[in-house]
């Protein structure tokens, strides 16, 4: 009887321990998590209808800040872009391409003073298009992300040109 | 069974049997994660040589002591080292490259580049080679040049060669 209330309690330990590491993450896995679900939100599987694209689409207040500052000459993107924007440039992206799988590689947070995170990281996109060309995609990208209303937003979004041309 | 082949395949749990699987487990870890690290290929951009989906190392040993040298096919590291480019060195720091018609220029001279196959007509402005930088490019040069990631970067993002 005492070993198995042992096994019990030992059990409790550690599923509260476990409840505990979940329910209150620190900084960094939050930031980590934002991230994922960023590359989540950024990816489409086949068959998405259009109500479903512009849904995700709208998604994007979630997670970039007003105004996101970009710096991304390889799509010719740079300056300060609003989450309405984002979203428009996210529905254009979805109705082009039949499927896309968003990845993130190496993901390294830092911390600055001002409490910001900065975040680099290897972002591979592969996928087809409506007109069934494969797509393959792979950059390094550097973000910056601020916690507002308690969420981690973007407010800076740097394409880093590993080649330059 | 043999006792050898017993003792072999069913170990005891010795203190010095599990000094030899830690030392073993360190050398793979070190070995496999920062001298010669197995990677697979993505993407069609250097093909013929090196085919999507086939498997291969990159053997970091080889720039330890040396700098990459023209001709040379090289990993490149983007933020980490689960993704990286593989170009060839076409150009180094100094001088000047270009593309006229499909066929590349350094130091105002073509290059004959028996690696490349099929058509290619890709122009590109001469442009010098920064110091610190090497120049790549991917053996694939019927892809429209938009298309393919190429240029120059920084000599501390090459990684190693692929070991075959």
């Amino acid at each position: 009887m005492v070993t198995r209330n042992r096994i019990l309690a030992a059990f409790g330990f550690i599923l509260l321990a476990w409840g505990l590491w979940y329910l209150f993450p620190t900084r960094e896995r939050q930031v980590r998590r934002q991230m994922n679900a960023l590359a989540q939100w950024a990816s489409k599987d086949a068959g998405e209808g259009a109500l479903a694209a512009v849904q995700a689409a709208r998604e994007a207040k979630d997670f970039f800040a007003d105004p996101c500052e970009w710096q991304a000459d390889a799509f010719n993107l740079s300056g300060q872009v609003a989450p309405d924007e984002i979203a428009r440039y996210e529905f254009a992206a979805r109705s082009r391409f039949d499927t896309l799988s968003v990845k993130l590689y190496d993901l390294s947070i830092d911390f600055s003073q001002d409490g910001a995170a900065h975040v680099t990281t290897t972002v591979r996109v592969e996928g087809t298009s409506k007109e069934a060309d494969p797509v393959n995609e792979t950059h390094e990208v550097r973000g910056t992300l601020a916690k507002q209303d308690g969420k981690w937003l973007l407010k800076k979004v740097t394409v880093v040109e590993v080649l330059r041309k | 069974m043999n006792p050898r082949l017993r003792a072999f395949l069913f170990p005891s749990l010795s203190p010095a049997f599990l000094l030899r699987v830690l030392l073993v487990a360190a050398s793979t870890y070190l070995f496999f994660g920062f001298v010669c690290t197995p990677f697979v290929i993505r993407g069609q951009s250097m093909e013929p040589s090196y085919r999507d989906g086939r498997f291969n190392f990159i053997w970091k040993a080889k720039y330890w002591f040396s700098k990459p040298s023209k001709g040379d096919v090289v990993a490149v590291r983007l933020a980490g080292n689960r993704v990286v480019y593989l170009k060839r060195v076409v150009a180094v720091a100094g001088e000047s490259v270009a593309f006229r018609d499909g066929t590349l220029w350094v130091q105002g001279r073509p290059v004959a580049e028996s690696y490349v196959q099929g058509p290619c007509g890709w122009n590109l402005p001469e442009r010098e080679v920064e110091p610190g930088q090497v120049y790549l490019v991917g053996d694939n040069r019927s892809m429209p040049m938009e298309e393919h990631d190429f240029g120059q970067a920084s000599l501390l993002r090459v990684q190693g060669v692929p070991l075959w």
